[in-house]
């Protein structure tokens, strides 16, 4: 199910009411029998493999709990496998053997499966609880039903956020009442998402998509006309999600983990890993940068480190050599960022250019948005052949028009407007604008709470505003799916 | 439970606005759109022209491959009766077109019908909601959903639509406003058509670019279709009329390009439809040069064309008989 459907709008309303109407105790059965109902809407069959990993992950945790020294590190690693297992059979499996037939090592027969829906995400969950366990961070939980409900809890089962168990395994014991300040805020934070996926991301989708779906056709100004839109289309599609799903979880009284902070305000890509989908760069973080030594290692075993994390993230998204060079990409980005500090140091000295702090960080956080977008290309470019991205990365730049070209009207709509017309195109810039605005003006205070603070007749009308501007402007075509579902 | 009552009673309020605002916006956009819009207005007028033509007289029934198709004085004139040219849109499937122009059949009558080879037996939802926007007499015609997710769905996209369309209108006035057929631009808006119901309005235009192959190529099931049309042919005979089939004019690339599919129709129209059939499909085959914006709709001279090869295969029945 998806959480921009009318299905869905049909599902939330009921499993929040019986949520609140069913005592405490009968809780975590509804919510998760839910839960399945929700995650077997997509393939019912694919439960089953969520099942398998539930199963193994609860027993593993309780046997890392109750053993010591090597078999206690025996059982983590078990689980591991068994996980990881999952990802390889179904996510990569096929994309090495075809690696492999492609060099020529070895013939091996492709598996005719599809890829579960946000099975890197439930994974990693379930892998981040075995590791916990095994730090003792947390106790390993003997109520298999709400152990399975920290996997397959619905509003972040199939896009995150990726929870960890100390944040979330304990409310599924706490008492939630009906509070109307947390439920109603729930519901402006889902409106929001829901906003920013169907009005902003969908409508961004109609100009990348011109342009993504026919690379070859295109080369320098409607490439980077389609990858800025890119840029605010995943942005507002992800985050658009994560916002639902803490917002729906936030309506029953569940507080799930902030995913996004505003990366585009970002002043180096150091700054906008940590605003970007928060939950996955803290598991990659925590999981896999510290254990392989952090940055408390000789400067050489950081770079590789930081290089090995970054293209481990990329393959996380997918079995594509796009994802892996966009985030070996961001590796490169982040080695580059230490080995150049001294030289921009220099320059920045030399210019002045920190004496001016606005513009110092305009052109900071536009330089980090530059070297963000061109890595998107390759991201945006997993639906294609390498050699097509290619042909996109090699033509961003050439082709540009002269001046008296550009001037013209015909240029400007077949190349800029990308022959949807003026109207489609400043729609698309204003709410983008709009959107840029709200978050600039949330950097101190929320916005629910400014608009809570307004006179009955304000708010109303603010609500009602929001309301149609959805209904204008939404994409009620199809309702697309979020990106992110594929991972 | 803190403010439950609250919020219900807020949400019950809001939601209410929210309804009653959708369902003023589209009563005013179907009124501000009414004098112009297409769709609609061909259905009120073409119904309204039907009702005050005495019969007996020639209907004819389809898709808008009728509407370009047809030169409905000529055919007065060679059959000496009146005609109205009651072709709509394909797009709204042969239950609609068949059973709505049953309305308007008489003792007397002489019926030709024809039908597009894509045409599909329902309508799609964006086009029949838009339809009995303005003609609410077709809303039986609209198929039943099979689930209520879908029953809503259909329903609440269509009136946001209109509510978001209602808002542009506001910023760029719809190019059907100052629409008129001197013109040479506009082809599709109310007053596009003829006293007898051809469309007119692009006789002064220049033809549009065609894309020929926008046509299936694997055969297609015409069952649904011909059920339609065996109902329809039953129902115009009791009411005292006769009937024949003409296939629609189609454009020689098309016919090459999708010829598997066009023979597969003919073939279960052959076997199955209980009418008379004026000729084969390959005789309404005709040159791409004759198009206007559609494979299916022709110019004012392949108009003519088409209907005189109409005629002469009519009259070829009648000499048999």
């Amino acid at each position: 199910m998806i959480f921009n459907s009318i299905e869905f709008a049909i599902f939330f309303p009921i499993v929040t009411l019986v949520y609140f109407l069913l005592q405490h105790k009968h809780r975590w059965w509804w919510l998760l029998a839910t839960s399945c109902y929700f995650y077997m809407f997509f393939k019912p069959e694919y439960i089953l493999i969520l099942g398998f990993t539930i199963v193994i992950d609860y027993f593993a945790g309780i046997l890392i709990e109750q053993s010591e020294g090597r078999r206690r590190k025996w059982y983590l690693v078990m689980s591991l496998i068994a996980n990881i297992g999952v990802l390889a059979v179904f996510k990569y499996y096929n994309f090495f053997t075809l690696a492999i037939g492609e060099a020529g090592l070895a013939r091996l027969p492709m598996l005719k499966i599809l890829l579960p829906i946000g099975l890197s995400f439930h994974t990693f969950q379930a892998m981040s609880y075995t590791i916990e366990v095994y730090r003792g961070n947390q106790k390993a939980e003997r109520h298999f039903g709400i152990y399975s409900l920290y996997v397959m809890f619905y509003p972040q089962l199939v896009a995150g956020p990726i929870e960890r168990p100390q944040n979330i395994l304990h409310q599924f014991y706490t008492k939630h009442t009906f509070d109307y300040d947390r439920v109603t805020s729930g519901l402006k934070l889902m409106a929001w998402g829901l906003f920013k996926k169907v009005v902003i991301a969908d409508r961004l989708a109609l100009f990348v998509d011109k342009v993504y779906d026919h690379p070859l056709d295109y080369q320098g100004i409607p490439i980077i006309v389609a990858t800025i839109f890119f840029c605010f289309q995943i942005y507002c599609d992800f985050s658009g999600y994560s916002d639902i799903a803490i917002g729906s979880a936030k309506v029953m009284g569940f507080e799930l983990m902030k995913n996004f902070d505003r990366p585009y305000f970002s002043k180096s890509i150091s700054e906008f890993w940590r605003r970007w989908h928060i939950s996955l760069s803290g598991w990659f973080r925590d999981y896999l940068y510290i254990p392989l030594g952090g940055n408390r290692v000789s400067t050489y075993r950081r770079y590789f480190n930081l290089f090995f994390v970054f293209t481990m993230s990329g393959l996380w998204h997918g079995a594509n050599w796009n994802f892996i060079i966009w985030g070996a990409l961001h590796g490169f980005y982040l080695i580059a960022a230490i080995v150049l500090a001294k030289p921009r140091n220099f320059i920045n000295k030399i210019t002045g250019i920190t004496k001016v702090p606005f513009l110092f960080k305009i052109i900071q956080v536009s330089i980090t948005f530059a070297l963000v977008a061109f890595a998107w290309i390759f991201f945006r470019g997993t639906y294609l052949e390498l050699s097509w991205t290619w042909h996109l990365v090699t033509h961003l730049f050439t082709g540009l028009p002269s001046l008296s070209e550009f001037m013209h009207l015909d240029y400007i709509s077949q190349y800029v407007f990308l022959d949807k017309g003026a109207k489609e195109f400043f729609l698309a810039i204003a709410l983008i604008i709009f959107m840029e605005v709200i978050h600039y003006m949330q950097r101190g205070k929320s916005m629910r709470e400014w608009i809570s603070n307004k006179p009955t007749i304000i708010r109303w009308g603010i609500y009602y505003l929001f309301i149609m501007m959805f209904f204008i402007l939404g994409v009620f075509d199809s309702p697309a799916q979020f990106i992110y579902f594929q991972f | 439970m803190t403010g439950t009552k609250k919020f219900i009673y807020k949400v019950f309020l809001l939601g209410a606005i929210i309804i009653g605002s959708v369902w003023v916006f589209n009563k005013i956009y179907i009124a501000q759109t009414y004098p112009y819009e297409y769709l609609g207005g061909m259905l009120n007028d073409k119904h309204a022209l039907a009702q005050k033509t005495p019969s007996p007289k020639v209907l004819w029934v389809g898709g808008s491959s009728g509407s370009f198709g047809i030169n409905s004085d000529s055919l007065q004139k060679n059959l000496d009766l009146p005609v109205v040219n009651m072709s709509f849109i394909a797009p709204l499937g042969t239950y609609f077109l068949l059973n709505d122009a049953l309305k308007e059949v008489k003792k007397g009558d002489k019926v030709f019908v024809s039908t597009e080879y894509d045409i599909e037996k329902y309508s799609t939802p964006q086009v029949i909601y838009s339809a009995v926007d303005y003609y609410p007499e077709g809303s039986i015609y609209i198929e039943k959903d099979t689930t209520i997710v879908d029953f809503i769905g259909h329903r609440v996209k269509h009136k946001l639509a209109n509510v978001s369309k209602l808002f542009w209108n506001v910023f760029s006035k719809n190019d059907a406003v100052n629409a008129n057929i001197e013109d040479n631009t506009s082809v599709y808006f109310r007053s596009a058509f003829s006293p007898k119901g051809d469309i007119i309005s692009h006789v002064n235009n220049t033809p549009k670019k065609v894309d020929f192959f926008l046509f299936p190529r694997a055969p297609i099931n015409y069952s649904k279709q011909i059920d339609d049309l065996n109902y329809f042919v039953g129902e115009v005979r009791k009411r005292g009329a006769e009937v024949y089939y003409v296939f629609p004019p189609l454009a020689e690339s098309t016919y090459n390009y999708g010829k598997v599919a066009v023979e597969s129709v003919e073939k279960q129209l052959n076997e199955k439809l209980n009418c008379n059939i004026l000729g084969t499909a390959k005789d309404f085959v005709r040159k791409d040069s004759s198009f206007f914006d559609s494979f299916y709709h022709l110019k004012p001279a392949g108009r003519d064309h088409n209907t005189e090869q109409i005629l002469e295969l009519y009259k070829q029945t009648q000499t048999k008989r």
